[in-house]
């Protein structure tokens, strides 16, 4: 199980308001040490275009992600996106995770995060042994820490 | 018709095939580990044997490329890595892009 500052939910759901401001998606990465893969203790916010049906992150943002945390020896646990309405892993979310490791988390925040800082509405995926992405429940799998 | 190679033979050919054997080291998700390969060989074996050493599974995986020193330039899967990689590089394994979304 993932524990997760609330801290870091907080500047998470900040930076998907500014970002999307109520008109687009956001993507961000929430990310821990390489050496507890288990502590969420920060986020990335990549360069990204966005829609209000959808995102992308080019090969240089992803780049850049990549150089980032190798200096920093972190790793993304959990990517995190918005959607406007209800919040779902669509085929694209299936198919094109930044990480294809078992245990890789995907959070779905509904109402481009307009809503209150926490996990209504939102939706959790876990990739599992096989390589597919199985919808899962917070509890056991994400826990808020303070 | 060429003769069976014998024991000598082979043992000779591994001998000669691990001299020529070069490192690379493969950045992924915040890992970095070191690889061997050998110069000759398409650059599509170590990019599986890094998939693999990092257990990224399942139907997308192949999705992940190798990227060279400047994380930008893809290597070519069906070339060889001495065409494109000099020994000792810091490669990169990731996707090419990450899109999403609900209507995607």
């Amino acid at each position: 199980m993932m524990r997760m500052d609330q801290e870091v939910l907080e500047d998470a759901f900040g930076h998907l308001r500014r970002c999307g401001a109520g008109r687009a998606e956001c993507v961000l990465y929430l990310t821990g040490p390489v050496v507890d893969p288990t502590l969420i203790d920060g986020l990335m916010h990549p360069i990204h275009t966005a829609c209000p049906g959808g995102y992308d992150v080019p090969s240089d943002a992803i780049g850049e992600v990549w150089n980032e945390l190798l200096i920093r020896e972190r790793s993304v646990r959990v990517q995190v996106h918005t959607h406007p309405g209800v919040a779902y892993h669509s085929p694209t979310d299936d198919s094109h995770a930044l990480i294809h490791t078992a245990g890789f988390l995907s959070l779905v925040i509904p109402n481009f995060a307009l809503g209150h800082v926490g996990f209504d509405g939102a939706f959790l995926a876990e990739l599992n042994d096989q390589g597919r992405w199985t919808p899962v429940p917070f509890e056991g799998h994400l826990e808020l820490v303070r | 018709m060429s003769p069976l190679p014998t024991a000598t033979d082979e043992t000779s050919g591994e001998q000669q095939a691990a001299q020529h054997k070069q490192t690379v080291q493969i950045a992924f998700n915040g890992m970095n580990a070191s690889f061997e390969y050998d110069p000759e060989h398409k650059a599509e074996q170590v990019r599986v044997h890094a998939l693999d050493h990092y257990d990224v599974r399942g139907p997308e995986r192949h999705q992940d490329f190798l990227f060279g020193p400047d994380n930008q330039t893809e290597i070519k899967d069906d070339a060889t890595m001495a065409s494109q990689v000099e020994p000792g590089s810091q490669l990169y394994l990731r996707p090419r892009t990450a899109p999403g979304g609900a209507l995607q």
